[in-house]
């Protein structure tokens, strides 16, 4: 299979990715052998024939393999184990067992068996853990969103802010302009701050931009001539980026600040 | 209404209209159901409507204001029509007759709350990446009146855009605009505690035909589905890593919602295939998934053609195929409409 170019590493990895420990399937597995050997023919029908269907195509790399390679689906594919109930069946199954012991102790045992279970083939909860806000936000996109507000006499006022704020300051208020277009910020999506290279810079202007909301310090002659081209309004500093020294090469005016924020007027010729 | 007490109003509200709807078609029906069965269709009826009246109006590239009316338009008519109904049906003489529900009830209940309330409360920061599309097209469509139109990240104009859209954004602002609520809202509260509330509902129903009835196995599975849910929260791309971090966006509702209902809709008919009634109810599964979820015109539609495929060869009824044909035709439609038009 390797010679025809099908890597079937791809199907291996995906499989073992989205089950982790896999003990979840085994389950699920045991429960369709089960099923299997039963007269129910409801069950039959719904869980055993479906994945012996799924085998032979959703699950079958010589089927979706190519499909694949059309499609431009591979980072999707997982989605597919959606299709498989084995939460449903296992959970079904466990349940059937905890109601078939007819005395309390061995129910009782039963139980302490499927709370180990749940555990070993689960990770582990989040603790309970109250929201800043009804937005169910963070605190710091609200209070930016009104200092810009506050500072602003433009409908639509447009902003550079950093990539904690971007993906959230239009979800809350759809007002704002980014001066960073989605494919600019794009370009570094995957990338740590620290591995991006400066003299990438140079390539174009949306680049440039893109690292310098990252908190790259690029050549400030080329902010400053985004602050003019894109007509950008104000600029949103997040304190754990840029030197005083660099800012103060930008054409911009402080103007307010919250925690972790500073807001900045951009200055135009 | 963006406060808990206007989440508790607009889900009372939306639960109010499930019902109705789902009640009034299995009278249609001449079909007793239980309460949350009659839920469950309530709302797939519910979806089903708003998703066949958004596809045209957001093809249309008409402003947004027009989906509201007709939406509100339709919705009124429809609930209007289940109240006229079950007054002169007596229908509301009988739910004044209300029983005090039974233990296992009880336990179900409590089992949803404690759900909600670990979802709402679990501290897990929402993906921003997706959400910003789904919720900031929500947010932007409600600023400025149109759907699809501006960037939802950038806020800049881009006119009609080559991409593949699904109509979940467009609920999300549509229900924020009816309930005067902020898309934020709406989506990581409103429709959140939905979609575990409609989660339990269907893994409960499942688990209740599957057992001919049995209340204490249904609460059972729902409870053992909670916890390996809940613990498998950080297995990403799971169903239940969608389900408590990523509540926001239409693939979470497929993972959690949609799929298991087709799953519940193929229970049904393996059951009984005869009539058109359990043909109907999938139908409208697989038009709300298909049209609400862009993932679901391929996952859903894969997984109902091999469970209609695997009913056909148990049953060896070859007259059913055409049965599968005719309620998998509109999805097919909605689902062409949203990857070629």
């Amino acid at each position: 299979m390797q010679e025809l170019g099908w890597n079937l590493e791809f199907y291996r990895t995906t499989f073992t990715n989205y089950w982790w420990y896999g003990l979840f399937f085994v389950i699920y597995l045991g429960g369709l052998l089960y099923i299997a050997q039963k007269k129910s023919s409801v069950m039959k029908q719904v869980f055993v024939w479906p994945f012996v269907i799924f085998l032979f195509t959703v699950f079958n790399p010589l089927v979706m393999e190519p499909i694949l390679e059309m499609t431009d689906w591979r980072d999707r594919y997982s989605r597919f184990f959606w299709m498989l109930p084995v939460e449903i069946l296992s959970a079904y199954i466990l349940a059937c067992l905890i109601e078939r012991q007819k005395r309390g102790e061995a129910r009782a045992v039963m139980v302490v068996f499927t709370v180990c279970l749940v555990f070993l083939c689960g990770g582990s909860a989040t603790e309970m853990e109250l929201d800043d806000n009804i937005y169910k936000i963070d605190d710091s996109v609200i209070e930016v969103a009104e200092m810009i507000e506050a500072a602003s006499n433009q409908e639509n006022p447009v902003v550079f802010y950093d990539e904690d704020l971007y993906y959230w300051m239009r979800q809350y208020d759809p007002s704002l302009i980014a001066a960073v277009k989605p494919a600019e910020m794009d370009i570094y999506r995957w990338i740590e701050r620290d591995n991006i290279d400066p003299d990438e810079q140079d390539e174009d202007e949306g680049t440039a931009l893109s690292m310098f909301v990252r908190g790259v310090e690029i050549e400030p002659e080329t902010v400053n001539r985004a602050i003019e081209n894109r007509n950008v309004d104000f600029f949103v500093r997040n304190t754990d980026f840029y030197t005083d020294e660099y800012l103060q090469q930008l054409n911009i005016v402080y103007v307010d600040e919250v925690e972790g924020y500073e807001l900045y007027r951009c200055a135009h010729n | 209404m963006d406060s808990v007490l206007g989440v508790v109003i607009a889900f009372a509200v939306l639960g109010i209209c499930f019902f109705l709807l789902g009640h009034c078609f299995c009278a249609l029906f001449q079909r007793e159901e239980g309460i949350v069965f009659q839920m469950l269709l309530g709302a797939v009826l519910f979806l089903a409507v708003f998703s066949v009246i958004e596809l045209p109006v957001e093809k249309l590239n008409l402003p947004f204001h027009v989906l509201v009316i007709v939406e509100s338009l339709a919705f009124l008519l429809l609930l209007g029509a289940c109240v006229v109904y079950c007054v002169r049906s007596g229908e509301i003489g009988a739910i004044k007759k209300w029983k005090a529900p039974d233990t296992m009830t009880i336990v179900f209940l409590v089992l949803i709350a404690l759900q909600v309330l670990y979802g709402m409360n679990n501290g897990i920061r929402i993906n921003g990446y997706d959400t910003s599309y789904y919720t900031g097209h929500a947010a932007t469509t409600l600023y400025t009146d149109t759907m699809y139109q501006y960037s939802a990240r950038s806020g800049e104009y881009t006119g009609m855009e080559a991409y593949v859209h699904d109509g979940y954004p467009m609920l999300i602002a549509f229900l924020s605009k009816v309930f005067f609520m902020h898309p934020l809202v709406m989506a990581n509260r409103v429709l959140a505690c939905m979609e575990i509330v409609l989660m339990n509902m269907v893994v409960y129903e499942i688990a209740y035909r599957l057992s001919a009835g049995k209340k204490r196995i249904a609460n059972w599975t729902t409870a053992i589905y909670a916890a390996m849910s809940i613990f498998c929260y950080e297995f990403e791309e799971g169903r239940a890593f969608y389900l408590w971090q990523r509540t926001a966006e239409s693939k979470s509702m497929l993972a959690n919602v949609y799929l298991p209902l087709a799953l519940l809709a193929m229970i049904l008919l393996a059951k009984e295939a005869q009539g058109i009634y359990h043909w109907l109810i999938l139908g409208l599964v697989a038009l709300v998934g298909v049209s609400l979820s862009i993932s679901g015109i391929f996952i859903l539609t894969a997984m109902i053609g091999s469970g209609l495929l695997a009913i056909l060869i148990c049953q060896r009824r070859w007259r059913y195929l055409f049965n599968s044909v005719l309620c998998m035709i509109p999805s097919m439609i909605v689902g062409m409409i949203r990857l070629f038009l």
